[in-house]
């Protein structure tokens, strides 16, 4: 993210080793389900991740997000759920994604950290499951209204990256009204920790892409950027030095301040060039 | 640290239940010596949590203290001793799982949790110093941090109450991550276990292969909750007071046992250990 001095570098390239490592624990925990499809729903998940690396997808983390919640509900069978990111200035939970009915009016949704039970999971790390839940009318009110009704059974697992915890993935009445069991929280568990990776690593995707989107706008000069964020957007696209990266971008800028029929022109080149290079690569 | 090394080490299945041969020297300890009789009368408990509903019925009364840490205006930590009330549900579960065991212990409650994240290690390191500086017997964490920044803070003080012949009760994180004070080795690491969900509350088991030490009754578990009210609740964190309860029996009738002697004893009266002819 511009202005940041995180080295963006250093994390993308953790970030992808730790998705080499969690294709490896997937195949892992194939043997430990009983559930074939959750391999394939997990892979679809994580390589949909790898796949919003791509520059220029602004709705990649989005998607990220919706994969990872789906993917979650989809094999414990959940009929609802939601998925929180923690907000560290306001210490607030906000609604990144949800499951439900009415799971378009709760974004932005804010939760304060240490209530409820999304709340405390956030603040202490624990997983917790609840049956029962709509014998206390105050529990999670918040989300059964929210989401449209209030639950019967939650899940609720803490998203650890490394050791801080980003957020939280809560799923709600499983289908057919059993209770989620332990063996669901120990699978989820393993799950958030693969999910929190995939949202790291769309974040710093989705920042990179936005970079590059204000360079070749001219909406940021490139002395202002940060050298990690260069380094990190260099590494993307293959590009050796960050010299290129503020060339190519600069000229593409220029280009297109030039009028239409020059940046159709500009378009034209680089799609006839991109054309050649796959037929070259293909042959 | 270890890193990489997975808290999680005990399966709540009980497919694989071991069976772990007791050693001739423990033979002759047994549960009606231990703490048959034991009502935990004469031993303090702190629940270090999201604080207690002392009015819940699970509860009746049993807390006679408060403790409340926070980070004053000028940096340092202050302790509100007033009473306080539950915010999540979660304390009161605990302190009432605890009472349900040992029912003449006296529970303190020190609310650690409150409604921001902010300073949440050192205000959790604070109530455990509160807990170990009023001559707590027993300490029931059932809640742990995974920031790498509190790893030596948490160990010198799990170390001092270690010392100072205090038990400290732990939930190990559900979650495949690293977590103390559940992964020191002077602490009772407990998870929930499917085999300790008989009808008898006493039941736990020893893990052969920890850190994760003792596994308790913590699946689909009614405790107490938020109004009054009770829900079914699966979790470490139901476990480890279950182990706190057992702790304070023991402790009642053998006040001077040490935090290894306690351990020891409980790994000789597992549900899963052998004893033999």
């Amino acid at each position: 993210m511009p202005g940041n001095d995180v080295d963006l570098e250093k994390r993308l390239a953790d970030q992808r080793y730790v998705i080499e490592q969690q294709r490896t624990q997937i195949e892992q925990l194939l043997s430990q389900h009983e559930e074939n499809g959750f391999l394939n729903l997990l892979k679809q998940a994580l390589l949909g991740s790898a796949a919003a690396e791509v520059i220029g997808a602004p709705s990649s983390y989005e998607a990220a997000l919706e994969a990872v919640l789906e993917t979650a509900g989809e094999v414990l069978n959940a009929n609802a759920g939601a998925l929180f990111l923690i907000d560290d200035e306001n210490q607030e939970l906000i609604f990144a994604v949800a499951l439900g009915e009415k799971s378009e009016e709760v974004k932005e949704f804010r939760v304060p950290v240490g209530q409820g039970i999304a709340g405390y999971v956030a603040a202490t790390g624990q997983a917790i499951s609840i049956t029962d839940a709509e014998r206390d009318p105050r529990f999670d009110k918040t989300i059964g209204e929210a989401i449209g009704y209030t639950p019967n059974s939650i899940l609720c697992i803490p998203l650890f990256l490394n050791d801080q915890i980003i957020g939280v993935l809560e799923l709600l009445d499983k289908a057919g009204g059993g209770n989620f069991t332990p063996s669901d929280m120990e699978t989820l568990g393993r799950f958030g920790s693969l999910a929190a990776h995939t949202i790291e690593e769309a974040r710093l995707s989705h920042d990179v892409s936005h970079l590059f989107r204000q360079l070749l706008r001219g909406e940021a000069r490139p002395f202002e950027v940060p050298a990690s964020s260069l380094n990190a957007l260099s590494a993307t696209l293959a590009i050796e030095s960050n010299e290129d990266i503020i060339e190519l971008a600069a000229m593409v800028h220029k280009i297109c301040q030039q009028g239409e029929p020059s940046r159709k022109l500009a378009m034209d080149i680089l799609g006839g060039l991109l054309s050649y290079m796959d037929a070259k690569s293909n042959t | 640290m270890p890193r990489q090394r997975p808290a999680w080490s005990w399966s709540s299945s009980s497919i694989e239940t071991p069976i772990m041969p007791s050693s001739g020297l423990f033979r002759s300890i047994n549960r009606q010596d231990a703490f048959g009789g034991s009502s935990g009368s004469g031993i303090k408990i702190a629940v270090i949590d999201s604080g207690i509903d002392n009015d819940h019925p699970a509860v009746a009364g049993a807390v006679r203290g408060w403790s409340e840490p926070s980070i004053k205006a000028d940096g340092e930590i202050g302790f509100i001793e007033e009473p306080h009330s539950d915010l999540s549900g979660h304390g009161t579960a605990c302190a009432g799982i605890i009472h349900s065991i040992a029912p003449d212990a006296e529970i303190y409650s020190v609310r650690v949790l409150g409604q921001r994240l902010s300073g949440k290690g050192r205000v959790f390191a604070s109530g455990l110093r509160w807990a170990i500086d009023n001559h707590m017997n027993v300490i029931n964490l059932s809640l742990g941090t995974s920031n790498a920044e509190h790893f030596s803070r948490f160990h010198e003080l799990v170390d001092e109450a270690y010392y100072r012949r205090i038990v400290l009760v732990t939930a190990a994180n559900n979650m495949p991550v690293v977590s103390f004070p559940s992964l020191y080795s002077t602490v009772i690491s407990t998870a929930c276990y499917e085999g300790a969900n008989g009808p008898d509350p006493l039941d736990f088991y020893y893990n052969p292969k920890p850190p994760v030490e003792f596994g308790a009754n913590g699946i689909d578990k009614e405790v107490a909750w938020l109004d009054g009210r009770y829900v079914t609740a699966t979790g470490n964190s139901f476990a480890a007071p279950s182990m706190t309860g057992v702790v304070a029996l023991l402790l009642s009738k053998h006040p001077t046992l040490t935090p290894f002697q306690v351990k020891s004893i409980l790994s000789s009266l597992a549900n899963n250990v052998d004893v033999g002819a």
